[in-house]
């Protein structure tokens, strides 16, 4: 029995629960336990929480009228980006206006033309017109949208479909039925 | 002090005019309904327009281009070499005069054009259209 207890204390990290311990046995387990611990923390920290993979953009290149094609960017009004780049928010600086506050809503609402500014430009062009009601985007401006659509011209997107990212959520929104009619 | 004032205010008009002109230049062309325009070219350069029916026949819709600008569809100029312009403003107000010709002074910018002043013709004469921003 002594012998299996003597064998025991030898080999289990745990044996101080089961013997008096000399100091030196005593701090070479306290010594290996924090190793240890330490050990598991770095590891759990070092493993990467694996995120879901973004669908690859896709690179389009020679669009002509007609192609379908699809682009996501910044809902911004293109009439006070082009006469200010830096009126991207949602309160404009304009040249003769000066400060205006909610201007990029009341331009929406005003069926002014909405675009999107893109990250990377996609032939060429950073900003897109959607070729629609500016009206629908009001409640959205600023956020990101995705528009799929056809080509017209470097610039100007006739979408078929739109997708508005609401936090972490896509919400689909409905062109006007006349829009869809033609 | 007469004389400084008459200069001071020439000089203030001078800077306004330049800076309210700085890369404006005139636009000729037809204004037409940027969507169906696009679609057939031919049959919708007009006000009435033929589209495609929620049967997907085609059908003739009279003021179609008037309705479009109503319902805020953006109007566009279409220039004299075929080149069209995205015009940058609500689009509802040209509704009444959609394909006609105009004559716009703007500035343009990867095919938008930031509109100073809408003129359209009228016989021989260009009347102006006021555009309220209500910004």
């Amino acid at each position: 029995m002594d012998k299996a207890r003597r064998i025991i204390n030898n080999v289990s990290p745990c044996f101080f629960y089961t013997k008096k311990l000399n100091k030196n046995h005593m701090r070479t387990n306290i010594n290996f336990l924090i190793l240890f611990t330490f050990s598991i923390f770095i590891i759990g920290c070092s493993q990467k929480k694996e995120e879901p993979k973004q669908p690859e953009k896709e690179i389009y290149t020679d669009l002509k009228e007609g192609d379908i094609f699809e682009i996501s960017g910044r809902l911004i009004c293109a009439h006070c980006f082009v006469l200010n780049k830096d009126n991207i928010e949602i309160d404009h600086q304009l040249p003769r206006e000066g400060f205006v506050k909610d201007c990029a809503i009341t331009c929406a609402k005003q069926n002014y033309p909405i675009a999107i500014l893109l990250d990377s430009p996609v032939d060429r062009t950073s900003l897109w017109v959607i070729r629609t009601a500016g009206d629908i985007f009001a409640d959205y401006m600023t956020k990101t949208l995705t528009v799929k659509g056809e080509y017209v011209y470097s610039g100007l997107i006739d979408p078929t479909s739109l997708k508005v990212k609401i936090g972490d959520e896509w919400k689909s929104l409905k062109l006007k039925k006349f829009d869809m009619v033609m | 002090m007469k004389k400084l004032i008459v200069l001071a205010l020439m000089l203030a008009t001078s800077i306004a005019f330049t800076v309210t002109r700085a890369g404006d230049k005139t636009y000729y062309g037809k204004l037409v309904d940027s969507k169906c325009y696009s679609m057939m070219p031919k049959m919708n350069a007009g006000n009435d327009h033929m589209v495609k029916g929620e049967d997907g026949k085609p059908m003739q819709v009279k003021a179609c281009a008037a309705a479009c600008a109503s319902m805020g569809i953006p109007v566009a100029l279409l220039g004299e070499n075929g080149k069209m312009f995205v015009l940058a403003l609500p689009a509802g107000q040209l509704s009444q005069v959609m394909a006609k010709n105009a004559k716009i002074t703007g500035s343009e910018m990867n095919g938008v054009l930031i509109v100073d002043k809408v003129e359209i013709q009228n016989g021989k004469k260009w009347e102006e259209i006021k555009i309220s921003y209500m910004m």
